[in-house]
């Protein structure tokens, strides 16, 4: 198993065993990744049917990339509606944030699918599709463990959030049972990441 | 979100039809984004008994686990037995384990603050009516904060 896919895995179970509750530090509340990796590039096509390529399109902003699929009814609608509440609360972050859902179950996450999807939790997610081939590219380059599409068995995906502050990096991710509270808490401090401090 | 939770406690106390021998539904939710399908979460306790099948308004459920593998990817797989609860052990179901998945779902029949019918069939117990609480998805993991 790679590296990287080992430390979400022990991650998830970190986050899983604690039990603090959350209150507005102004320091990250999601599991903070110890080596912060940059944004991945990758081009798949938006639900109006262009290309989308994620690093040019969300540079300077702060990006949530959650790779699901549309017929999911336990993990995906409850953390794409958690995101979604969250920003309905914080405009100023919301005008700052691209929430960009890939959609991996390649037989049936067409574009209009997935833009019907979306617009029951917000309009402005950005939804993206692609080969099964162009898919696993995204993924493998978003360091998560690729989605498996089984007629029998179903869609196996990466349940988790990844977060790209405005600096390009990969500083926190949000695994499925993450709180409103901790993205409250997390987004107005991502969005203030612009890596100017570090120049 | 607030309305959502205020349901969830109101709605409970709407009991329409429990034999006696039904174990004790203590909190449920159905779950509902849109479309046709939702995902109903519960937890019934005080009986020893089998649940053989969840009716949601004119929809039959199914009972799936959400399992994650090694890697971290999770995925939903179907019960091969019926869920059985015991007077010691309570029956949970709640997001990201234990669900009942709910497809063919008419759209128009359904909205977040509402409440649904809900049939739970025990193998002992019978048939129990309830009146459920639809939730938005972000309220789908209870508590104060979604």
């Amino acid at each position: 198993m790679p590296r990287r896919i080992h430390r979400h895995v022990l991650a998830v179970a970190l986050l899983a065993a604690s039990c603090a509750a959350p209150s507005p530090t102004g320091r990250l509340q999601g599991v903070v990744v110890e080596d912060p990796t940059p944004k991945p590039s990758f081009v798949l096509t938006d639900t109006s049917g262009e290309r989308y390529d994620f690093a040019a399109e969300t540079e300077g902003k702060l990006a949530l990339l959650f790779f699901g699929y549309t017929n999911c009814p336990d993990i995906c609608p409850v953390q794409l509606s958690q995101i979604a509440e969250v920003l309905r609360q914080m405009p100023d972050v919301a005008a700052r944030t691209e929430v960009v859902f890939v959609g991996v179950d390649w037989r049936r996450d067409t574009p209009e699918v997935i833009r019907a999807y979306l617009d029951r939790f917000d309009s402005r997610f950005v939804g993206l599709t692609g080969t099964a081939e162009e898919l696993e590219r995204a993924q493998v380059a978003a360091g998560v463990p690729p989605a498996v599409v089984d007629a029998d068995t179903g869609v196996a995906h990466a349940g988790w959030v990844i977060a790209y502050a405005p600096d390009g990096m990969n500083h926190v991710i949000y695994p499925f049972g993450t709180r409103q509270s901790t993205l409250m808490n997390d987004l107005p401090v991502l969005v203030t990441m612009t890596g100017e401090d570090r120049r | 979100m607030i309305r959502a939770v205020a349901a969830v406690g109101v709605v409970l106390a709407v009991v329409a039809c429990v034999p006696d021998r039904s174990p004790e539904i203590v909190s449920a939710r159905l779950s509902y984004g849109g479309g046709d399908q939702a995902a109903l979460y519960f937890v019934a306790q005080g009986s020893d008994d089998r649940l053989l099948e969840v009716i949601v308004g004119e929809a039959a459920g199914e009972f799936h686990r959400t399992e994650t593998d090694a890697d971290g990817r999770t995925t939903m797989q179907p019960l091969t037995d019926p869920p059985r609860l015991t007077t010691r052990s309570p029956l949970v179901f709640e997001p990201g384990g234990l669900h009942v998945m709910v497809v063919g779902l008419d759209p128009a029949t359904f909205s977040p603050g509402e409440v649904v019918d809900v049939t739970f069939v025990w193998e002992r117990g019978g048939r129990q009516r309830l009146r459920i609480p639809v939730v938005d998805p972000s309220a789908a993991l209870g508590g104060p904060d979604g």
